[in-house]
């Protein structure tokens, strides 16, 4: 066992005792009853549990909570799909993955809207130029495995997300 | 508009000794309670902004990662559950060769035994096995050879999900835990099932033919020899069905042998397995009261009344401390099934977990690895096709078709899906005879059921490349070959049916020549392979037609008008996430105008009012039987409504929308009338005789003839003033067909195609309106139509189809058609897919960017079939227990044209045309056509799925 204390939406949770090897998406799913985190594969190759690590430089990135321990992240600062909606306001990743109906089924969505939540603040940094933002998109969102879909309206209401945000971009 | 609501809702099974061991009955809507799923959906805030569905309306909910799946929730999220949730897994065979031996959890050390361990000689002890449609033996016994690979053997139930954790990671992949014995025979049964379809046209494609399995009823192999293959009637042309059927498919294979009907095409092509897998695994919760009986179980199917009645059964003979009294469950949203959730057998065990919990609350939910081990498979196909072809004309003469396909360890669905194999062989092209056979084999497979396609899919994967073959060898342009070829309006298909409708293959052919992936694929070739040295571009095309509904289907709706005029309606069917319940709320927008405010799907517990008696043997009932028992106005032919076959759009929004066209009738009409009439002489309207006909909604606004448009806020209050119609529920039974009846409202008479209707007034005392203020909230309308009185109405005519049309006498069909381009490495045999173009036709378009998803996701998924996934059936398959994403490949983004994916939807023929079923039918065609764009590339004829770079570089 091992006690690990995380900040999980912005609200310190621990010290909690858990099993060494137990998965990140169990402790956010039986421990703080973070559901909006999907179980799929269990060895990380469809990316449907990522959630978002805030690192102290200001640097976010994803990480899969089935394959990582939940002792892994211990002291660190987490965001779940659970935290970017605001007082029933979608976030811009959200809102436009469900006016473009990206999803169907929608297990998939939260690791589609945690990773593209990180590529807009990491471009909101590092602007591309708009003739690589399917690239970003791609490099952003590609490990995702979503059945339904057919990734195409995930893409592209990404693209043109970024594309309609000055900041995101550069000439 | 937002709310918190449901949109899910509880079915129970009320088990009476006075009923022969049970009896259905629809509990009242559940409350909601503070913690119930009840009230942790949430509505989209603005979905319907404007009176225009702006998104799904549950997109909100999963887009922000709500409790709306099975796997979500856990016993402190149930209204009156226990909250201390164990968790329990199973342990299945991954051998079927050798007897089980009993468990060696010494790995697990002292510490990380579980707290309960369920054998079958516990079940036996209990009293507990399966029966009816899952027959079989849930655990196998100590000292049994298992009956095959990836079976059941034991549960394990953990008090604390830390140890479960730790133990489940130690057993994954543990192959010492389930100990081997010494070796025994391999289960070996008779197929599960077998049939012959045999059809000779006369001279007019429209009947009446000579000979088909419409005119002459089934035909079923008479038994099975010693090797278990069947053995099918003598000929004789005057004897039985089975007799004329080999009578006449001998003298077809003969014309074709001979070459009497042109020159003879054969061609031998075998599909594969795969999984459906759906994002979501399988699993769910229960919790067993032994002191009440009640068991409690939140799961997420496609069927839930057979997960009920399953369960139900399984207690038949129960012992002291496992009788059940109820089952009660809650269905929830499904994160994916494709079909692999239709007909599941693992609810059986979420409910065992519940039934040896002790008490508590157990959550039983498979992982990946489990998931591969223990779900539905698509069955694996060989299909042999033999295709007379006139050389001069392009005709298709003859046609035969051998379907052999392995069912796996489970009989689940194997039967129908052959069946509906046979049906599709032909693909959308009309032969004039034709002989077919299926044959569904046991095995030690892992179970395979239903998947996207139900058998359909793999025929005509086979017929496609055969026209395509064909195409090839005489020198014929692929469409125009297939548009010559089309089976047209009015004739009859394979089995001796008409489709009901245009037949509108010719459109789609017409739509898939215009598209620029074909018309300019000359020009793009060039260019490709300047760019890509090495590679060959190729273009295929293919084009089916599929049926969509089971044969027998149900259709449930309810719809409230609350005196502010929003919408709560109801369907009785389940969401997958193919959005039917935003497809609902489509649909009333015909009649009222504006789409529904809140929709709830699977809402069963509303429909007491309407006092159902469902046929107990809708397959089976003979004509006189039907005809006797529709004399009771509260027969129908079926009660309730499974996710299946394509039938969200088409059946799932049928009953609301009728609900919503009987409040536009008997409320809104005469509402409109009495404000119209307002002032002296007869109002505005005493100038003008207006009828119910001249009804238009124009800018969300009701007018007819000139009379001054009116709100439907305006209409609603009015006709809650009045004790007019405000709420309508309705029921409708489906076999090809609509049953149709007449009703009568205060004096006014009309026939609608359902069989059952009750209406809500409301003036009547009670109604009451804060509850209908209330009604914005899903749950608070619901319980507003499901608590308050409905004037239950005799319907006074009725006329239900016909019995003997079910499986085969498919009527209902959408076509579409595919063209891909690919790009293919000479040397590696490495394929990429470059471009793809559906068109379809799918009637009118409720929602139409759900569809084009729909489609989009059905266009990935065949990429996927196609290329790269694939399971060995047998030991070194997912009965193994170590199969997984790593090594089952479905298709990421990468892997597919993302920018290069289109979706042409045909526009209907007229504004009344029906939706039609669409979700099987996007997949298709992309197989096929995949394969037959790597021949036009490189001139392999790859005739084995999937098309691997190996067999790729083997075809050349």
């Amino acid at each position: 066992m091992v006690s690990i204390s995380v900040t999980v939406n912005g609200t310190a949770s621990g010290p909690h005792e858990v099993p060494d090897e137990m998965p990140m998406v169990d402790y956010l799913n039986e421990y703080l009853g973070l559901t909006g985190t999907k179980f799929c594969c269990g060895i990380g190759v469809c990316h449907a549990c990522v959630v978002i690590v805030d690192n102290p430089d200001g640097t976010s990135e994803t990480r899969r909570t089935c394959i990582s321990a939940a002792s892994t992240f211990d002291g660190l600062s987490v965001r779940t799909v659970e935290s970017h909606a605001k007082d029933e306001t979608l976030s811009p990743v959200q809102q436009a993955f469900v006016d473009n109906f990206a999803f169907q089924c929608g297990y998939c969505t939260s690791g589609f809207v945690n990773a593209g939540t990180v590529l807009i603040e990491k471009l909101a940094r590092e602007p591309v130029a708009a003739d690589a933002v399917g690239q970003a998109v791609e490099a952003g969102l590609g490990d995702h495995i979503c059945r339904c879909s057919g990734y195409v309206r995930y893409h592209s209401a990404l693209r043109d997300y970024i594309l309609s945000q000055p900041g995101l971009t550069r000439s | 508009m937002m709310g918190k609501g449901p949109i899910w809702t509880r079915r129970r099974l009320l088990i009476g000794a006075a009923s022969a061991g049970m009896a259905t009955v629809i509990a009242p809507y559940m409350s909601s309670a503070a913690g119930s799923p009840d009230t942790i959906m949430p509505d989209g805030p603005g979905w319907t902004a404007g009176g225009t569905i702006k998104y799904r309306i549950d997109g909100f909910a999963k887009v922000t990662g709500a409790k709306i799946y099975a796997r979500d929730l856990r016993g402190r999220d149930m209204d009156g559950w226990p909250e201390e949730t164990h968790h329990a897994m199973l342990l299945f065979a991954s051998d079927a060769q050798h007897a089980f031996d009993g468990l060696d959890l010494s790995m697990l050390g002292e510490s990380g035994q579980p707290d309960r361990i369920v054998l079958a000689e516990d079940l036996a002890a209990a009293g507990l096995a399966a029966e009816g449609f899952f027959a079989s033996n849930l655990l196998c016994a100590q000292g049994a050879i298992p009956d095959y690979l990836g079976q059941p053997v034991a549960m394990l139930i953990y008090a604390d999900f830390g140890r479960f954790t730790v133990a489940r990671t130690a057993l994954t992949g543990e192959a010492r835990a389930v100990k081997r014995g010494a070796a025994g025979p391999v289960r070996s049964t008779n197929p599960y099932g077998a049939g012959r379809y045999t059809r000779v046209a006369s001279q007019s494609p429209m009947g009446p033919d000579v000979f088909s399995v419409m005119l002459a009823g089934d035909v079923e192999p008479t038994g099975y020899d010693g090797e278990h293959l069947p053995i099918w009637s003598t000929a004789d042309a005057n004897g039985d069905a089975g007799a004329k059927a080999a009578f006449h498919g001998a003298e077809i294979r003969k014309s074709l042998a001979d070459g009497t009907v042109g020159k003879t095409y054969r061609q031998s092509f075998l599909t594969q397995s795969i999984d459906p897998m759906f994002m979501e695994p399988e699993g769910g919760i229960a919790w067993f009261d032994a002191a009440s009986g009640k068991l409690s179980v939140v799961i997420g199917v496609q069927s839930p009344d057979l997960s009920l009645s399953g369960i139900s059964g399984m207690a038949k003979n129960a012992t002291d401390g496992f009788k059940l009294t109820e089952v009660d469950g809650t269905f929830m949203f499904m994160g994916g099934s494709f079909g692999g959730k239709d007909h599941t057998i693992i609810p059986l065990y979420v409910a065992l977990a519940g039934m040896f919990g002790g008490g508590k609350t157990v959550r039983l939910a498979l992982n990946r690895f489990e998931q591969f081990q223990f779900g539905l498979k698509r069955h694996s196909f060989r299909i042999d096709s033999q295709l007379g072809v006139d050389p001069q004309t392009g005709k298709f003469t003859a046609f035969t078709c051998d379907l052999n396909a392995d069912g796996g360890g489970l009989k689940n669905l194997s039967s129908p899906i052959a069946s509906l194999a046979a049906v599709g062989s032909a693909s959308a092209w009309y032969t004039p005879q034709s002989d077919v056979t299926t044959v569904v084999s046991q095995s030690i497979a892992v179970a395979a059921g239903s998947m996207r396609g139900f058998g359909s899919l793999e025929s005509m994967i086979g017929m496609e490349v055969l026209v395509d073959q064909v195409a090839s060898d005489l020198g014929r342009d692929p469409i125009k070959l297939r548009r010559d070829n089309a089976l047209q309006s009015g004739w009859l298909t394979l089995v001796g049916n008409t489709p009901n409708g245009a037949v509108r293959t010719g459109d789609v052919l017409d739509a898939l020549e215009k598209s620029a992936l074909w018309a300019n694929r000359a020009a793009d070739k060039a260019v490709y392979e300047a760019d890509n040295p090495g590679f060959s571009y190729g273009v295929g095309v293919s084009c089916v037609m599929q049926t969509y509904g089971s044969g027998v289907d149900g259709s449930m709706g309810s719809v409230a008008l609350a005196a502010d005029g929003t919408i709560g309606a109801s369907s009785g069917i389940t969401e997958m996430g193919t959005g039917v319940g935003t497809a609902v709320a489509a649909r009333i927008a015909d009649h009222l105008g504006h789409p529904a405010t809140t929709v709830q799907t699977l809402t069963s517990g509303l429909w007491d009012a309407l006092q159902l008696e469902p046929e107990k043997d809708p397959w089976g009932i003979s004509q006189a039987d039907q005809e006797k028992a529709a004399q009771n106005p509260r027969w129908t032919l079926v009660g309730t409504v499974d996710t299946t076959a394509s039938n969200g759009a088409a059946f799932g929004t049928h009953a609301p929308g009728i609900a919503a066209w009987v409040i536009l009738r008997c409320g809104l009409w005469p509402a409109a009338k009495s404000i119209w009439s307002e002032g002296s002489f007869g109002g505005q309207s005493a100038g003008d005789f207006v009828t119910f006909a001249d009804l238009r909604w124009v800018d969300g606004k009701l007018t007819a003839r000139g009379m001054t448009p009116l709100t439907l806020e305006e209409l609603a209050a009015r006709a809650h003033r009045d004790g007019l119609v405000t709420g309508a529920m309705t029921h409708a039974s489906n076999r090809w067909d609509w049953a149709t009846a007449e009703f009568n409202v205060d004096g006014d008479s009309f026939e609608v195609a359902i069989d059952a209707l009750a209406v809500q007034r409301g003036g009547r005392a009670t109604w009451d309106l804060l509850d209908r203020a209330n009604a914005k909230f899903p749950s608070t309308a619901a319980k507003g139509v499901g608590r308050n009185s409905w004037a239950l109405l005799s319907r006074s005519e009725v006329n239900v189809p016909p019995v003997s049309t079910e499986r085969v006498g498919a009527g209902y069909f959408s076509c579409s058609g595919t063209v891909v381009a690919v790009g293919v490495d000479r040397i590696s045999g490495e394929t990429r897919v470059l471009g793809v173009h559906q068109a379809i036709e799918c009637g009118r378009a409720l929602v139409p960017d759900i569809i084009r998803g729909m489609v989009e996701g059905g266009i990935v998924m065949g990429i996927g079939q196609a290329l790269t996934e694939y399971l060995p059936l047998y030991e070194d398959g997912p009965g193994d227990g170590t199969w997984n994403l790593n090594s089952y490949r479905v298709p990421v983004s990468a892997d597919i044209p993302v920018d290069h994916i289109t979706v042409d939807i045909l526009a209907p023929l007229g504004p009344t045309d029906s939706p039609k079923g669409l979700g099987e039918l996007s997949m298709i065609p992309v197989i096929p056509g995949v394969l037959n764009a790597i021949h036009d590339a490189v001139g392999a004829r790859v005739l084995s799925l999937p098309a691997t770079p190996q067999k790729i570089k083997e075809a050349l």
